[in-house]
């Protein structure tokens, strides 16, 4: 036993460029399906765990899969906003646990999103500081230990938004965040978030802002018109890019709240019946749709399951022409060493011995093809974490 | 004490009309630490003979028997597993693996017999060997960065690393000049005496016939090939 | 050779799936203090006769703090994020609570039913460029000066506590202060308001006024001031528009004020503390009753 597989050994290392491309083509032939398995299952699991974070979504009616993607992953999208009114109204239906969140924002030149949510989010998602504290003012932010790690940021640094629309003026410019807390490691897109709360959204999207109070502003040139009750300020008046704890009191709405933009609101209805009545209340509503993440993940893997399908049949292919000329190469082998198995079995080599020593040999090859297969599919697998959340 | 080789009455044939051959030995015996040669012109049979001697080949008739045991009436099996216990084997072109080290290629036999492989004691008898041959410096090397004669020296302490009772030699001095091969031929001789062994050897080397202490020619008469060979009976 | 390959696929195939922990999908609960947490004392009070006792009652607003302007530290805040509950008056008393980082869920506001029916005021307003005109909200937030506006503001807070700590039945305690503010209503109906025309020294009575059917007029005057010349003056100009005997006070005036606007102009100055913060002695109820005891006295 030992004896065939030292031979076994000893003749694959006698022709190493024969074992290795024998173990290569095997490697390949298991790699690809393995892989793209591996890496597909990954991708799916990841999904589904995160979809099954939240049970409904409620936002602007368009793409489910803008909106899915949008609440999930924080990806800008097109969709139109949903008004603060659909929160506002959630929040009065016993039941459910609402939770608005506005992600239309990154900050470090597109590096991080921007969401903007309550503290609520935080609880729900069970994301806590590991170091400092969560946000307690407008402009305050706690940040996702991926994120923190990326960025170089701790608890005491900062990071200024970034401005959509970087040519036009008139647009709200960028905001300094301090960091005041970075969340414990979840695993999921959290960890590259920089997370505010709602108001501070408002403010990037200049829907808020700070500036001295009007009475007190004495530079004529600022003041446009005054009377009793009005001050009319020149646009030039300049507002507040950095929110401190002395001017954050300052910072105003202007307009009603109900009207402001959400990206969408996360909802946890406590039982069928909250669900039924949150989806029919949404249903009702011209502008607004309420999806299941789930659903639109399955529609989603019921898209890549085909691709898998595709690559499978490939794969079939492919394993079944390298196990082909694995049989051609060992028929051939045979031959070859026709003499060598002769003299084997005149010195009294069991008939055994030889086949086991050809199984070895094979074996050989076909473990070390798997664990490169192996190492490889690994490693694909690490290079399509970040992948993913780049294309998440 | 049973022969170490016991022939008698065999007949074997191979082949059709003019290429028919024809071997027949009525009788052949050969005692235990005896050394015979058996010589003869090409193709009168001398390899065939061996291979029937050892179980390679099976008789048409008649009977084999190494050690007192009648290989012609043993399974395969049990055959390979003789000679891998039995018999060592010097083959024509020495039979080496290309892929094993010369080390490697003298423990073969103790790696594919059934039992303990190549244990410690055998590998020092391995190197034992190889430093009596004067190949102990060329070891770690494979065939190919042999010499001719190195080779011949690997295949001789492959025969013998078993303790083999039986030593076989086909043409063991094919390809060398004279003086060589009385060297080769003293050495296997010497080695198998120290080891108490019974050699048979097939040679057309009448150089070295007479070193052997009996002579067994196949070259008489092949129809009528009663002769015992000289002095290897008892 | 088959098998092998099978088992090898499945090894990495394994591999592959087991990293892919699945997270919950029922939401984290969040470790919340069992407290109720006020951002007035107002509503504190209404929480602590609600509570009973059983629910602890915080009112962390400092003592020397207009709950109006104040801004919780980060601590604070902290604070009320983590609280089960935060009960707030609500109508723009409270500015920071807008605008604060509070889980919206948790937070009763004890004027909301009653959005519609609160009172502007006039405050000022800006405009940037143009962006047009907008006014800071100017909505009475005294609220709980009306005691039947009261009463519904505990029932909000009542039904808000009931729902955030379960098990707890704060029935008979809502139902005694209900009482309570009732007997409060009572006394001011019996304070004989109606129709009168009332000054006051900030604009704190309007609720009350509408209630109980009387006029009130702001005369701005800081009860703290003793410039006697311009609180005559003041109040003067008001009593010409429109004649009035009594003027109300947030707190007492200086004493030689007082006794000037009743010699010189016949007005009456009563003491009416709205009880914007925990009173050194008593509590809400004893404050509104010495306040009607007192206007009761002077409308005599």
């Amino acid at each position: 036993m030992t004896g065939s597989a030292y031979l076994a050994l000893r003749y694959a290392l006698h022709h190493p460029l024969r074992t290795g491309v024998l173990a290569a083509c095997v490697a390949v032939a298991l790699a690809l399906p393995a892989g793209s398995r591996a890496i597909l299952e990954r991708f799916e699991s990841s999904l589904y765990a995160r979809a099954r974070t939240v049970p409904l979504v409620v936002g602007a009616k368009g793409s489910r899969f803008d909106l899915a993607f949008s609440a999930l992953y924080f990806r800008a999208t097109d969709l139109a906003p949903t008004p603060y009114r659909e929160y506002a109204e959630l929040l009065d239906e016993p039941s459910v646990r609402a939770i608005p969140v506005h992600a239309r924002f990154t900050a470090s030149g597109g590096d991080v999103p921007v969401v903007a949510t309550s503290i609520e989010y935080l609880e729900t998602r069970g994301l806590a500081p590991d170091e400092g504290r969560v946000f307690a003012r407008v402009g305050e932010a706690v940040i996702g230990s991926r994120a923190a790690e990326r960025l170089g940021l701790g608890v005491g640094g900062w990071v200024f938004s970034d401005q959509r629309e970087l040519y036009d003026i008139t647009s709200p410019p960028s905001v300094k965040l301090d960091i005041v807390g970075v969340l414990g490691e979840t695993g999921t897109p959290d960890d590259d978030a920089l997370i505010v709360d709602l108001e501070t959204a408002w403010v990037l999207e200049g829907i808020a802002h700070g500036h001295d109070e009007a009475e007190e502003i004495e530079r004529a040139d600022l003041v446009i018109g005054r009377s009793e009750e009005h001050v009319a300020l020149s646009g030039a008046v300049v507002t507040y890019q950095e929110i401190t704890d002395e001017n954050a009191a300052s910072f105003h709405l202007h307009g009603p709240r109900d009207n402001l933009p959400l990206s969408s609101i996360l909802v946890y209805p406590a039982d069928d019946k909250a669900r039924t009545i949150v989806r029919t209340r949404v249903d009702a509503s011209a502008a607004a749709q309420a999806i299941v993440p789930t659903r639109v993940i399955d529609d989603l893997i019921a898209f890549l399951l085909r691709i898998r399908a595709l690559i499978d049949a490939l794969s079939a292919i492919l394993l079944l022409s390298t196990l082909t000329l694995i049989g051609c190469i060992g028929v051939l082998s045979y031959r070859v060493r026709a003499a060598e198995i002769r003299t084997l079995g005149e010195i009294g080599c069991a008939r055994g011995t030889v086949g086991l020593m050809f199984a070895f040999e094979a074996g050989g090859v076909l473990a070390v093809a798997g664990a490169v297969a192996g190492v490889v599919t690994l490693a694909a697998l690490g290079l399509a974490e970040p992948l993913m959340r780049a294309g998440l | 004490m049973p022969a170490a080789v016991k022939i008698e009455g065999l007949r074997f044939t191979r082949g059709e009309g003019p290429d028919r051959f024809e071997l027949r030995v009525p009788s052949l015996r050969i005692d235990p630490g005896r050394h015979t040669a058996i010589v003869g012109p090409s193709g009168c049979g001398k390899t065939t003979l061996l291979r029937l001697a050892t179980g390679i080949l099976l008789p048409d008739a008649g009977s084999c028997e190494i050690d007192g045991v009648r290989v012609d009436r043993q399974s395969d099996r049990d055959r390979r597993g003789m000679r891998a216990r039995k018999v060592g084997m010097v083959f024509q072109q020495f039979a080496l693996l290309d892929y094993l080290s010369a080390l490697d290629n003298i423990l073969l036999p103790a790696r594919i017999a059934p039992g303990p492989g190549a244990t410690a004691e055998v590998r020092r008898r391995a190197r034992d060997l190889a430093r009596d041959c004067g190949i102990a410096g060329v070891l770690a090397r494979k065939p190919a960065k042999l010499s001719q004669g190195e080779r011949q020296r690997v295949a001789i302490c492959r025969a013998l690393v078993m303790r083999p009772m039986l030593i076989v030699c086909d043409e063991p001095t094919g390809n060398l000049d004279a003086r060589r091969s009385g060297e080769v031929i003293d050495l296997i001789l010497s080695e198998a005496r120290a080891v108490d062994a019974t050699v048979v050897a097939v040679t057309h080397d009448t150089g070295i016939v007479g070193r052997f202490e009996g002579v067994f020619d196949l070259s008489a008469a092949p129809a009528d090939r009663a002769r015992v060979a000289v002095g290897a009976t008892a | 050779m088959r098998l092998r390959l099978l088992a090898l696929a499945c090894c990495v195939w394994l591999v592959g799936c087991s990293e892919s922990g699945e997270r919950a999908a029922t939401p984290t609960e969040p470790e919340l203090e069992r407290a109720v947490y006020a951002t007035a004392y107002p509503v504190a009070y209404f929480a602590e006769r609600i509570s009973g006792g059983t629910v602890p009652v915080r009112l962390t607003v400092p003592e020397d703090a207009d709950p109006v302007s104040w801004q919780p530290s980060a601590a604070e805040i902290a604070a009320f994020q983590g609280a089960r509950l935060v009960v707030t008056n609500g109508a723009g008393f409270e500015g920071w609570v807008g605008s604060a980082p509070l889980a919206r869920s948790r937070i009763v506001e004890s004027t909301r039913a009653f959005e519609d029916e609160l009172l502007t005021i006039e405050t000022a307003t800006h405009s940037h460029g143009p962006g047009g005109e907008h006014t800071h909200e100017g909505i009475d937030p005294h609220t709980w000066m009306d005691p039947v506006q009261a009463q519904r503001q505990a029932r909000a807070i009542a039904s808000a506590m009931g729902e955030a700590f379960e098990g707890e039945d704060f029935d008979a305690n809502l139902a005694a202060l209900i009482e309570d503010l009732a007997s409060l209503d009572r006394g001011f109906r019996d304070a004989g308001l109606e129709g009168l025309s009332l000054l006051a020294n900030h604009g704190t009575y309007n609720y009350l006024a509408r209630r109980y059917g009387f006029e009130v007029r702001t005369v701005d005057l800081d009860p703290g001031s003793e410039d006697v010349v311009a609180a005559v003056e003041a109040v003067r100009g008001a009593i010409d528009e429109s004649p009035a005997l009594i003027m109300l006070w947030e707190a007492a005036p200086a004493e030689i004020v007082a006794s000037a606007l009743e010699r010189e102009l016949g007005v009456r100055s009563v003491v009416m503390s709205p009880g914007e913060r925990r009173p050194g002695s008593g509590d809400y109820l004893a404050l509104m009753r010495e306040n009607i005891l007192r206007l009761a006295e002077a409308g005599r």
